[in-house]
């Protein structure tokens, strides 16, 4: 009996042990909470059942703002974890950069990739092994190239007062106007009642159903419209499904924004998050009403897409098998994750590890 | 000393006052009577510069005072020509004490603060204040501890603090009264006016309005009577008739209502049992009544001093101890739908707060409780709750009850806001008559109501009583309950 | 008296007037000004009805409309769950939000009932509370057709849910009759005017009688005999069940159920339509109500496109807010200044 227990005893431990030795390494992934952000939660889900041993996911709390301490201090518990060999940080905030300072002064040989999270790019870019987030600028060249491909001979912009005051908001904005112009399309910036002025959201989406009709049948069908803010994509896909005008994406460019509500796509919870599934049903749903080849976005969100794809780039690099210098082989693995071409642009040009992605479209 | 020369004042379309000409001299006593809504009140609020007056367009004509034409816009303007005025509404402070409130804005101060800091932010002396006040309460023959805070008195001390805080100013040169003495018994008039004497006798002059015919005649040198806005006539002291006065004040000749005397009543109606009642400055304690059927009961006593305590006690909205008997059977569901239902009902004394619905129409008025309370005026459908009011009905009893009470409104759909005091306490007695009660409480039926419409509401409730309704009125007039109860009660 | 016009009625007019001929220079069309106006009257004008009850009832304004909204939305969720479509689906929308709305006003009375004197301020706040409490609702509630669930996570309720499979402007659609362009709603139309019409009934019912008695003069009432809580919860619970209905109105207008902190301020633009036409406490009238809407929609429709037609977006913007939120501001400071005024 004794003897039994025993050799139970140490075929756990060798057990135990082959396993730390064939995965002797963890990964720690961070993103916020499902309150937060949906997709970022969601992606860091989905590799952790891709690896369940290797991946230690955590949360942040949901008011980062208020509350940075607790997230920098979570962050620097990941880092004293001795197996931990890698941090992935997909949160969008700026403040994160402090906690990885501290990781990389007591383990240097921790690996930190961020996707993405919003300090100064030059410094972060000194501390962080990699730095990876959306082109949003560049997709003011993008979306209008692929309006004008789908068809488009005019550019509707939607926004209002407060979206324009931001700089990157704006600046993308004249960007989709030089570049409409310079492709021969008309591009009309108009503005709705703004959502943050009090009465809430509602008048602005009132206005985009009663406008969106009153400018088709100004500028007819093929015409693109891009609205900037995420509740205007419901508005602006379920007209198009009605009136037949071009959407080249969406403000965040992915199937589960605007398409699941605008189309009433009935996803039931077995195929929930499963993309291949959802972008089908679109493009279904595309046909029926008539629209194939008007709608478009990218295959994946950013926010799922992320998690996994720098997951894979750490376990590759850990590996040895993928060079961090290596550009090439860091997009292979972004087209392997996401399914279509990953276009990597460097942030800044003398900045070698921070690059901004634009992804490939599908066509519904 | 103060000169009032062709004095006009509209309000909107409506001229309230037409070319007032009115003389007092050093040390008179100058009375003004009239009904209400006769302007005298306008008058008074334009000598103290009320902000209403400007608000509302301002006045015309001239005033003098010490042959000085003078503007008077705001009440600084009228204090600093050492004008005072004693409020038919309380203008105290009641969260402060009586010498705080005595003594406001004239405190005395430490002379050594005063020079550091200024008047305005020295500090104040509260001893000599508490001394000071002290004094000045004992011309009143009040012995009061000026350390009080004044919500703890009764109303007619009040009352006295106010005069007090005008009495109290060494600059006051000219005193406006508004019917100082509505809410004061007896012997409290008696030495309010034995103090405007003695300060006449200063040399400081006193304008007193009231509606009350026998104290102005008492005190005033003279008597200007005020009818719609205009001087009817101005009586000097040897020719005070209060007939004569009375009939100017109306317009026609009054005739005092008395009621039968000496009824006699057998049953028991109503009987109330060591019956307390706690309302917040009125209490009831211990008190015990049996009411006959049929008759009329008068409460009297001072304004404040519990009797309309009573009426809100039996009506449960208050806390109360001990029993109500009605018809031998203890009412022991105070619910006032229940009392109601009972055929208790109560007139309030306070009918612009409590006695009616300002908004809406005189029928409205006259029909709620019925309608409310016993499906009256309602069409004849199964669910009550939400049953239509049968208009035509309501319209026609609102027409006939308008006639018999002589309620003065342009339709029964006139709103009750726009009508008279007089005409407004009918309404609220149309309701009562309406629901047909078997006891009517009733509290100060005549307050603020002039001669003419008192007498009529008199009348109103001995015809009442003589359908069958017992009566309680609760009323300070002790010379009407002598002349229409059949027992009088004090509290 | 009490009907005549006043300022800040005067002001509105004026402002939708000018926005109305710079609308005509700017070449706005007119045909699709009066279709969206005709909608839009509808759509949000039966929440601000909704507000009347209460106001009516000495209450003060519903700020916490959201109440009865989420009532609505969860009807509309159950329907929509049950996969019940066309104008099935909307009709038992509404009779599944009737149940929901009562137990919720009857709760949201028994707040108010004990807060007397403050009911706005408390309105608002359970207005408040009450929505982030239902967002938690949303994302765990057992619903389970596909079509209403998170895309991604597979479980909780999408924030926007598409209705067009189901009862997407049911009522908008409903007895249309083209009369030179100008689309004329009949069904929602008589939808609307039904309701006003229940609502000015229900004012000339005995009970309803006896709440704006209690709204107008409580003792006065308390002294006839009326039970003053049950007036009021009854006020309540009728505002409740009628911003329920709103709801449902609104979002087959819309198209989508909105879920989570979208109705947080719906009480705010309802209130400032209801001031807007005139609505003061405990005479509120049903037109004050559908004029209110009327004017502060317009002023929606047109300010808008005539922004962007003068390239002055911020400006329209900015006129906007002074003139909805300056009525507020006066509507209350005209309550005040009524309480104080007496000579």
């Amino acid at each position: 009996m004794k003897k039994k227990f025993l050799g139970l005893i140490v075929f756990l431990l060798f057990f135990s042990f082959t396993n730390a030795n064939a995965e002797s390494f963890k990964i720690g992934v961070v993103t916020p909470p499902l309150s937060a952000s949906e997709d970022e939660f969601r992606g860091g889900q989905k590799v952790s059942k891709k690896y369940p041993d290797m991946i230690k996911h955590i949360t942040l709390p949901a008011n980062f703002s208020e509350e940075q301490e607790t997230a920098i201090s979570q962050i620097l518990s990941l880092g004293s974890e001795k197996d931990m060999k890698a941090i992935i940080i997909c949160a969008g905030y700026s403040g994160i950069l402090p906690a990885i300072q501290k990781i990389k002064e007591k383990r240097p040989d921790i690996l930190v990739i961020t996707a993405p999270i919003w300090d100064d790019p030059d410094m972060m870019a000194k501390y962080i092994d990699l730095c990876f987030d959306t082109d949003w600028l560049k997709r003011g060249e993008t979306i209008p190239t692929k309006a004008h491909k789908m068809g488009a001979k005019t550019f509707i912009h939607y926004s209002f007062p407060t979206h324009m005051a931001k700089e990157l908001l704006s600046k993308r904005r004249d960007m989709m106007k030089k570049t409409s112009e310079a492709l021969g399309m008309k591009f009309v910036d108009i503005s709705t009642p703004d959502p943050q002025a009090g009465s809430g959201r509602g008048p602005m989406l009132q206005f985009l159903q009663e406008d969106i009709p009153r400018e088709i049948s100004k500028y007819g069908k093929d015409t693109s419209i891009f609205g900037t803010n995420c509740p205007m994509q419901d508005v602006i896909i379920a007209k198009a499904l009605e009136l037949g005008f071009i959407v080249p994406e969406q403000c965040c460019p992915t199937p589960t924004q605007g398409f699941p509500a605008a189309m009433g796509l009935e996803i039931k919870p077995e195929d929930a998050g499963d993309f291949n599934k959802i972008n089908k049903m679109i493009e279904n749903k595309a046909k029926i009403a008539k629209v194939s080849g008007r709608l478009s976005t990218w295959p994946v969100p950013v926010g799922v897409f992320f998690p996994e794809f720098s997951v894979e780039v750490a376990k590759g690099i850990i590996d040895g098998k993928i060079d961090k210098k290596d550009i090439h082989q860091i997009s292979e693995t972004a087209k392997k994750i996401a399914g279509v071409e990953v276009y990597f642009n460097k942030m800044k040009p003398n900045l070698d590890n921070y690059y901004l992605i634009i992804m490939d479209s599908i066509y519904y | 000393m103060i000169k009032i020369k062709n004095i006009n004042k509209k309000f909107r379309d409506i001229e309230v006052l037409k070319s007032i000409n009115i003389e007092v001299k050093e040390g008179e006593i100058h009375g003004i009577v009239g009904a209400n809504g006769s302007g005298k009140t306008t008058l008074l609020n334009i000598l103290f510069g009320h902000p209403n007056i400007l608000k509302t367009g301002g006045y015309s004509g001239e005033i003098f005072i010490n042959n000085l034409k003078s503007k008077i816009s705001r009440p600084n303007d009228a204090i600093r020509l050492g004008i005072g005025m004693i409020h038919q509404e309380f203008a105290i402070i009641p969260e402060m004490t009586v010498a705080e409130n005595i003594k406001i804005y004239r405190e005395n101060t430490f002379k050594l603060t005063d020079k550091i800091f200024g008047k305005n932010l020295s500090y104040i002396d509260k001893s000599q204040n508490y001394i000071d006040t002290k004094s000045i309460l004992k011309t009143f023959n009040i012995d009061l501890d000026p350390s009080l805070k004044v919500f703890n008195l009764s109303l007619n001390m009040k009352q006295f603090i106010e005069i007090a805080r005008e009495i109290d100013r060494k600059d006051l040169k000219i005193l406006l009264l508004d019917e100082p003495t509505a809410i004061l018994n007896k012997e409290d008039t008696v030495s309010l006016i034995s103090i405007l004497k003695k300060l006449s006798k200063k040399g400081i002059s006193i304008i007193y309005v009231s509606h009350k015919l026998d104290e102005v005649i008492a005190l005033c040198e003279r008597i200007t009577v005020m009818r719609d806005g205009e001087i009817i006539k101005t009586y000097e002291r040897q020719e005070f008739d209060s007939d004569n006065i009375s009939e100017n004040m109306m317009g026609y000749k009054v005739n005092k209502v008395i009621n039968a005397q000496n009824r006699e009543f057998k049953n028991i109606l109503l009987k109330f049992n060591d019956f307390s009642v706690d309302i917040p400055g009125e209490t009831v304690k211990n008190f015990n009544l049996d009411v006959y059927k049929g008759e009329i009961i008068g409460i009297s006593g001072s304004y404040g001093r519990g009797n309309t305590a009573l009426s809100w006690g039996i009506m449960g909205l208050h806390k109360t101890k001990g029993e109500i008997i009605l018809n031998n059977k203890k009412l022991s569901n105070r619910n006032v739908s229940n009392i109601l239902l009972n055929g208790i009902y109560m007139v309030p004394e306070d009918r612009r707060g409590a006695g009616l619905l300002l908004n809406h129409s005189v029928m409205e008025n006259i029909i709620f409780t019925s309608l409310q309370m016993k499906n009256n005026f309602l069409m004849p459908y199964p669910f009550k709750l939400f049953s239509f009011i049968n208009k035509q009905k309501s319209l026609d009893y609102s027409k006939k009850i308008i006639d018999q009470l002589n309620i003065k409104c342009s339709s029964a759909l006139q709103k009750v806001n726009e009508l008279s005091g007089g005409n407004q306490q009918k309404v609220c007695l149309a309701r009562a008559i309406t629901f047909d009660p078997e006891i009517l409480f009733i509290s100060e039926p005549t307050r603020g109501i002039d001669l003419g419409a008192k007498e009529l509401i008199l009348d109103m409730l001995i015809s009442i009583n003589k359908k069958k309704t017992t009566i309680i009125i609760s009323s300070s007039e002790i010379d009407e309950l002598k002349r229409i109860c059949d027992r009088i009660i004090e509290v | 008296m009490q009907d005549r016009i006043d300022i800040p009625q005067i002001i509105i007019i004026i402002f939708v007037l000018i926005m109305m001929i710079t609308a005509w220079f700017a070449n706005i069309s007119i045909t699709y000004f009066i279709n969206d106006s005709l909608i839009r009257l509808v759509m949000n004008g039966v929440l601000v009805l909704s507000l009347i009850p209460m106001l009516n009832a000495g209450v003060g304004i519903n700020y916490g409309l959201p109440i009865g909204v989420v009532a609505g939305l969860m009807g509309m969720c159950l329907a929509v769950n049950f996969n019940i479509k066309e104008g099935l689906g909307f009709i038992l929308s509404f009779l599944f939000s009737i149940p929901i709305a009562v137990i919720f006003g009857y709760i949201y009375s028994m707040i108010l009932n004990r807060v007397k004197g403050k009911e706005e301020i408390t309105a608002t706040f359970v207005g408040f509370s009450f929505i982030y409490l239902t967002s938690l609702f949303w994302s765990i509630a057992p619903f389970n057709n596909p079509s209403m669930l998170w895309p991604i996570g597979g479980e909780g309720m999408r924030p926007t849910i598409g209705l067009k499979p189901y009862f997407e402007k049911i009522l908008n659609n409903l007895w249309v009759i083209e009369i030179q362009k100008i689309k004329i709603p009949l069904g929602m139309l008589f939808f609307y005017f039904g309701l006003c019409i229940f609502i000015k009934f229900f004012f000339k019912t005995k009970i309803g009688i006896a709440s704006i008695a209690v709204g107008e003069n409580e003792t006065f009432a308390k002294l006839s005999g009326i039970d003053i809580p049950k007036i009021r919860t009854l006020a309540i619970i009728l505002s409740t069940v009628i911003a329920a209905l709103g709801i449902c109105v609104y979002s087959q207008s819309y198209g989508f159920i909105e879920l989570y902190d979208a109705p947080l301020m719906v009480a705010f633009s309802a209130a400032s339509a209801i001031l807007m036409g005139g609505g003061k406490e405990g005479k509120t009238k049903v037109t004050h109500a559908v004029i209110g809407t009327y004017l502060f929609q317009t002023i929606y429709i047109l300010s808008a496109p005539i922004a962007n037609e003068l390239l002055l977006p911020e400006v329209a913007e900015i006129f906007r807010n002074i003139i909805t939120n300056g009525v507020i501001l006066y509507a209350i400071l005209y309550k005040n200044q009524k309480n104080s005024s007496s000579i």
